[in-house]
């Protein structure tokens, strides 16, 4: 789930905020430019104090951010347990990444998550949003503060709450019975089919709101005279959706995908709680992974390589959505 | 000054109880020292004691640990734990416990490589076994008059249960233990006892093909709709209060829950008897001491834990013990006989009878999830492919295999 | 109308297993007992025994240390940071922004295992700065980020002008600029305190000692010690949210603010 001092959480909207300066294009890929080319020389701005404004927080993110993990990557071409001798290994801790099906299985289960955490909020979420793309909502202020809460909420706590609603004699049980589904009932938590998909749903609940948020914002943008244009031209809904709504919302949409795929790729708190990656092996994730290998196992290297393998996947995935979220804009 | 203890009997309230008795008495016996009794559940505390101790601060001055070689035997080979041999010397503790049992719970050469032999490391204050309870009200009314003596009358007595819509045996699969724990017990009963001493041992390599035909009557229990329905959403424990709120026949579950909750008049209806071998004259438990306790290498008061240990595990803490319905560990038989005969009832009263028995006339088998330091992972996960369908009965052996097997074939060099 | 009606449906949903929590934890001590009753939800001692059970105490005075730590620290740093990448010139800018901003995707997972190795080394694990450093590097990048942005947008002309004044740097940013910048401090604080307060996978690994807890690692051990007693559940989890949701609600504007700044193109 989201929320750990990952600005990552936050950082790709941010990313794509980048002022831009007059409308001037940002050159390059997610990162923004310096900056450099939009000012004037500021008179008589000495240089080096510059410098000394930077060192602080500089120097904490070096120490406690950038160096750990450059040697992290220097840590998973080795074999270590952590108290004993490293042996150096090359590239296998990400062969074995690979080759082997329980280490694999993690980032399948990750992307099925991603299915769950970011497709499904935002399909929902666009659906819902097209459907009130014309109507003003006022009070808006007050659904976002109750749409926020799963999101603000602690993971930890996330966990344990679903932990009573999915209990066999909890309410979700209950309720499925009540309305006549007396079949369905079962333990999701500790069913092979099904433990999976349910932490996808939790992912769901808490994310649904945001997307929600997000896209309604950017769909109150879209100027009402495009709708009434393609009212005009007899334009049928969905054709208003494809024309108007979709295009004018490609950015917002870009955000609220970064955001819920980082979510989904690093959600180790509900893992932790909730299932240990069980039933079997069935809801292992790549974060849980690491601390269990790192921690548990005592297999340090195999899961420094595991921790860059996840760190590459968000950039990687990060860097593809900027770039569609940049292709209409 | 405060004496940092943390123990992983979580949940365990007869346990607890004990240690908050002894706990007093040692702060009575050291004026100036207060006790911080921490508590975790099992997993909890086997998932944090690594990190735990590999710090040179905020490590607790003792703690218990897990027996076998991904507990111990990994806090051994890292250095994390003292050896407690001078300690052991100087109180005898040889004379306290049998040989084998402080063999089996705390020694591990000093490379921790080699697990039964070499110098103690930690020492166990309980023994618990894990065995089967009844409830006899259920029995009575399904017409089964006596306990099973024999693992063919255990099935039989199971099919009666199935045939008059009662629930034969609480299971709960979620965390993978009373499944095991079955899984052992019905590998001892199909071949010998001393298979599974055979198996921690590492004699051979290769694991014994009893495993498969043991995992395969596992599963006919479960395809005979002899469990739970929903058992996975359940950890031994959740099934074990199950239990004992009425539900089920049978159980399979440990002596640390005696004494059981509730009053007297609820609870006399359970009894706990040794899980049935072949024959009836056989007499075997998955068994050892409790969780073992440890003194960390960067304990900050290594003298004042090494007393303490000392002291929970001395005759001296018996009556403790005893009174909370425990087993202790440093009894002899014949002494346990003696001291417990009258003033425990029910489920505590067979408890200890058992133990007794096992003692004096009957085999205590290690729990094999102890024999590499990742097997009782592969076969929480294992256990649960098997009894959710997704693993037959041979291929789980070769799972386990694929970590038994070349552990085993290391560890002999 | 409609869009009332799904706005509606959708908040229900992410409100009620929250107000389903709340009663639950107010409720009758019940073991595994599914439906919150509100004719009985007024049980609040259930709170004060759960506080007691799992030594909430001490962990949420952990937690307020080590996050309102976090939060100052941050938002203190990252303010002169975000100001030099703004609206000074010198030699590496562009390149020690970028690495800012790189710092923006590196989940803590990847920087986890040698922070923890090399904390120790340092003596510095079981202790609150194990915590508190880490999370100020995250958020600084973030906020770094922010605030230049921020700077950016901001009058450059009253920049100029104090310059021409004869303003220090140091002057500009205090006496023009910050006054300005409230609301924007705002937003960091509030999303410093979110984050830092919920994180649990940091705390588990650098506190793992006995003696320091942060709220949700006494709520994740608590509760795996009560697996089905939903009213101890509930009544813990109420407990380790409510200080963050009491800053959320208080301060949600500022929240929201932080969150869709990124989603509305200006």
């Amino acid at each position: 789930m989201a929320n750990q001092p990952g600005a990552s959480t936050v950082a790709g909207p941010q990313i794509l905020a980048e002022p831009k300066a007059r409308g001037r294009r940002i050159r390059g890929g997610a990162f923004p430019a310096g900056g450099g080319a939009k000012s004037r020389p500021v008179p008589g701005e000495p240089r080096r104090i510059g410098y000394a404004y930077l060192a602080p927080a500089f120097l904490v993110y070096v120490l406690f951010a950038l160096w750990p993990f450059v040697h992290s990557i220097y840590l998973s071409f080795f074999s270590w347990d952590g108290v004993g001798p490293r042996r150096y290994v090359g590239f296998a801790n990400y062969r074995a990444i690979v080759d082997n099906s329980e280490l694999r299985d993690a980032f399948i289960h990750a992307f099925v998550l991603i299915f769950f955490y970011s497709v499904l909020p935002t399909l929902l979420a666009l659906l819902l949003v097209s459907i009130m793309s014309r109507s003003r909502i006022r009070g808006l202020t007050a659904f976002r503060t109750v749409l926020f809460l799963p999101y603000v909420v602690a993971p930890t706590a996330v966990a344990v709450i679903w932990r009573w609603l999915l209990a066999p004699g909890g309410p979700v049980n209950g309720l499925l019975s009540d309305v006549g589904l007396k079949s369905l009932p079962r333990p999701w938590l500790g069913d092979f089919t099904f433990a999976l998909p349910s932490v996808g749903l939790i992912g769901t609940w808490v994310l649904l709101g945001l997307a929600m948020v997000l896209l309604l914002a950017g769909v109150q943008k879209i100027p009402t005279e495009l709708y009434d244009a393609a009212r005009i031209d007899g334009a049928g809904a969905w054709w208003e959706f494809r024309a108007v709504t979709l295009p004018g919302l490609r950015y917002e949409i870009a955000v609220v995908l970064v955001l819920t795929v980082t979510a989904a790729l690093r959600n180790f708190d509900v893992i932790y709680v909730l299932t240990s990656g069980g039933p079997g092996t069935s809801t292992t994730v790549p974060s849980w992974l690491v601390y269990n290998q790192a921690f548990v196992v005592g297999a340090v290297g195999a899961a420094a390589a595991l921790g860059i393998t996840l760190a590459a996947l968000i950039v990687v995935v990060n860097v593809l959505i900027t770039r569609i979220g940049r292709v209409a804009t | 000054m405060t004496l940092v203890v943390q123990s992983g009997d979580g949940g365990s309230t007869g346990l607890l109880a004990a240690y908050a008795k002894l706990n007093s008495q040692f702060e009575a016996a050291h004026p100036g020292v207060k006790i911080k009794f921490v508590v975790k559940t099992f997993n909890d505390l086997l998932s944090t004691l690594k990190l735990q101790l590999s710090g040179s601060s905020g490590v607790p001055d003792v703690t218990q640990d897990n027996q076998g070689y991904s507990s111990l035997g990994a806090l051994v080979t890292d250095g994390l734990v003292k050896n407690l041999d001078p300690i052991a010397a100087a109180n005898d503790w040889s004379a306290r416990q049998p040989g084998g049992l402080l063999a089996l719970d705390g020694k591990f050469s000093t490379d921790g490589k080699i697990m039964g032999s070499g110098s103690v490391w930690g020492i166990s204050a309980t023994g618990t076994w894990v065995g089967l309870f009844e409830n006899t009200v259920v029995a009575k009314k399904l017409g089964i008059s006596s306990a099973p003596t024999t693992l063919a009358q255990l099935e039989q007595d199971m099919a009666i249960a199935k045939a008059h819509g009662a629930l034969p045996m609480m299971m709960g699969t979620s965390d993978g233990f009373e499944p095991l724990w079955t899984l052992y017990e019905i590998l001892m009963a199909q071949t010998s006892p001393q298979i599974l001493s055979t198996i921690t041992d590492g004699m051979s390599s290769t694991l014994p093909a009893a495993m498969t035909a043991a995992a395969k009557t596992l599963q006919t229990w479960q395809n005979d709709g002899y469990f739970t329905t929903g058992e996975s959403a359940y950890s031994n424990s959740d099934a074990f209060s199950k239990f004992v709120g009425g539900q089920g026949l049978f159980v399979v579950s440990g002596s640390w829950n005696v004494p059981l909750p509730g009053p007297a008049s609820s609870t006399a209806r359970f009894r706990m008897i040794l899980f049935p071998m072949q024959r009836a004259n056989q007499l075997a438990a998955v068994s050892s001491g409790d969780l073992p306790w440890s003194i960390p290498t960067h304990s900050p008061h290594a003298q004042l834990a090494a007393e303490y240990i000392n002291y929970i595990t001395s005759p001296a803490a018996n009556s403790a013990w005893i009174a909370a319905g425990q087993v202790p560990a440093s009894l002899s038989a014949n002494e346990l006989q003696d001291a417990t005969s009258s003033n425990l009832s029910g489920s505590s009263h067979d408890a200890v009878t058992a133990w007794v028995d096992l003692l004096q006339h009957g085999s205590m088998e290690p729990y094999i999830d102890w024999s590499t330091p990742t097997f009782l992972t592969t076969m929480v996960q294992s256990v649960q492919s098997l009894l959710g369908g997704k693993k037959t009965p041979s291929a789980f052996t070769s799972a386990l295999q694929a970590d038994y097997g070349p552990f085993v074939q290391q560890r002999h060099g | 109308m409609l869009g009332y009606v799904l706005l509606t449906v959708v908040s229900l949903t992410a409100l009620l297993p929250l107000a389903g929590v709340l009663i639950l934890g107010l409720g009758p001590q019940t073991i595994g007992g599914w439906a919150p009753s509100l004719s009985q939800a007024r049980h609040f001692s259930n709170f004060s025994t759960a506080w007691a059970l799992a030594g909430f105490g001490p962990a949420l005075r952990t937690s307020v240390i080590i996050t309102v730590t976090t939060v100052i620290a941050s938002v203190a740093l990252s303010v002169p940071a975000g100001y030099a990448f703004a609206l000074m010139r010198f030699r590496g800018r562009s390149i020690l922004f970028y690495l800012t901003v790189f710092g923006l995707l590196i989940p803590i997972e990847a920087i986890l295992i040698p922070l923890y190795f090399d904390m120790r080394s340092l003596n510095l694990i079981d202790n609150y700065w194990s915590v508190i450093l880490p999370d100020i590097a995250f958020s600084v990048a973030f906020g770094a980020f922010w605030m230049r942005a921020f700077f950016l947008t901001s009058a450059r002309s009253l920049v100029e002008a104090a310059r021409l004044d004869g303003a220090s740097s140091a002057r500009t940013l205090w006496h023009v600029l910050l006054p300005l910048a409230r609301p924007q401090l705002l937003v960091l604080a509030v999303l410093f305190f979110v984050w830092n307060w919920n994180d649990f996978l940091l705390p588990l690994v650098m506190l793992s000692g006995s003696s320091l807890q942060t709220a949700p690692i006494s709520l994740v051990f608590f509760q795996s010690q009560h697996t089905t007693n939903y009213t101890y559940l509930a009544a813990s989890a109420v407990i380790t949210v409510a200080p963050v949701l009491a800053v959320y609600i208080l301060l949600q504007r500022s929240f929201t603010r932080g969150v869709l700044a990124g989603a509305i193109r200006e």
